[in-house]
């Protein structure tokens, strides 16, 4: 029973068959469509990338390791025993996107937000990852992951007294709505951004997410 | 092993309750490292309760070390009504931990429990006509069939190791290896279904398992 569910997301009312391989024509639109989908749902740039444009630095993860006050099971991610990066780099292609933060909204690393509005940035970011993951698993790419931003558990947690499933044996509460970021997997999306030629937005404070498709 | 000995097994999981079962050479077996990511994004209920369930259980290294140990394997399905495998009550009873009035959770730990079972056979008699080195693998998690009543995974939380060894399986998905894709490959039609899909819109669901044998 270990299928995706989510919440952030309606019913999926077309569900394609696996195929042996991917159609790289059907690729190609689907992406295209996840794209649109993302900046339709309030991103502000969005774009298909290689897998081999996922920039690992680590440094970043260094970051989030030193960051500790608020340590979730996704902060940094709890993979031990295999490789993130090989799993990644696994994906031939994903979606990186970006959504517009408030002016002033301070770099929070792994929590907690208490501002609520700087909060909701945040959570914009789980949200437009989730439906992309969720619409690409339905298109047929069963192995569709997203990261999203920061610490979950500043999102969806942040009056939890702890991270549950830190505890072994113990399940997330929020399993539909956390994702682990791309900083706590160790990847730096702003030298992705930079490589992509992105420029500043307006207000000067942006929020990554990626999903890799397939 | 025997061709003869082979096609014995692949009808003796048809005997048992497979609907397809075909002989594969193991290097058919596809590993995937974004498989055991995609237990864990998003979480699987299960991810991180179950002994056997990432990021506990096999790494991808011991499942490549384990399958390269073999010459071939037996790749069955057993399939399940998409009303019973997709449906609304199941993803709650899922999430609450509570079985449904609809009986679909009931009658899809039947189902999870038959594929459990069936690769447990085969090891058995394959046993039997003197193939002593044998590995099975299930579908979905151990611990919802064999110890839903249970407080937790004995294995995961104690040194006394799993409740029930004799009858628990590692799962294919678990340990990283890509059913969907093999069962593509195989002829046989999959669809990925989760919490948002509408039975309807789902001609069918199918549990998978696989049986190496040297």
């Amino acid at each position: 029973m270990g299928q995706a569910m989510t919440q952030f997301v309606g019913k999926a009312d077309h569900v394609r068959r696996i195929l042996p391989a991917i159609d790289p024509k059907q690729f190609e639109t689907d992406l295209n469509r996840l794209c649109e989908m993302a900046i339709e749902s309030g991103a502000e740039t969005a774009v298909a990338i290689d897998a081999g444009d996922v920039v690992f630095n680590s440094e970043v993860l260094e970051r989030v390791s030193s960051d500790d006050a608020f340590l979730s099971v996704h902060w940094p991610l709890n993979y031990p025993k295999d490789d993130i990066i090989e799993a990644v780099k696994a994906y031939r292609k994903g979606i990186f996107f970006r959504v517009t933060g408030d002016k002033g909204m301070p770099e929070y690393g792994g929590g907690p937000i208490r501002n609520a509005v700087h909060r909701k940035k945040y959570f914009k970011v789980y949200e437009i990852v989730t439906m992309l993951e969720s619409t690409s698993f339905y298109y047929g790419y069963h192995l569709a992951a997203g990261f999203a931003a920061e610490n979950c558990r500043a999102i969806f947690c942040a009056e939890e007294k702890r991270c549950l499933p830190m505890l072994k044996g113990k399940a997330c509460i929020h399993p539909n709505k956390g994702r682990p970021s791309m900083e706590a997997a160790g990847m730096d999306a702003n030298t992705m951004a930079k490589n992509f030629d992105w420029k500043p937005v307006e207000n000067g404070f942006v929020i990554y997410g990626l999903l890799m498709v397939a | 092993m025997f061709d003869s000995d082979l096609e014995k097994l692949r009808k003796g999981a048809m005997e048992t309750g497979a609907d397809k079962a075909v002989v594969i050479p193991a290097s058919d077996v596809i590993i995937d490292p974004r498989v055991r990511l995609k237990c864990m994004i998003p979480k699987c209920y299960m991810s991180g309760s179950c002994g056997h369930c990432p990021p506990h259980g096999y790494s991808i290294q011991e499942v490549k070390d384990i399958v390269s140990q073999f010459e071939k394997a037996v790749f069955f399905r057993v399939k399940v009504k998409s009303d019973i495998i997709a449906a609304e009550s199941l993803y709650k009873a899922v999430e609450s931990g509570v079985l449904d009035r609809n009986g679909n959770a009931f009658n899809l730990t039947g189902y999870y429990i038959l594929v459990f079972s069936i690769a447990r056979i085969l090891q058995k008699r394959a046993r039997a006509m003197g193939y002593t080195r044998t590995h099975g693998f299930a579908a979905g998690n151990c611990r919802d069939p064999f110890c839903h009543l249970q407080p937790h995974c004995q294995d995961l939380m104690t040194k006394n190791g799993c409740r029930h060894p004799e009858v628990s399986l590692h799962s294919m998905e678990a340990s990283g290896i890509d059913v969907f894709l093999m069962a593509a490959k195989t002829g046989w039609d999959h669809y990925p279904i989760g919490g948002s899909c509408i039975p309807e819109k789902v001609p069918q669901g199918n549990l998978m398992g696989l049986v190496l044998v040297a």
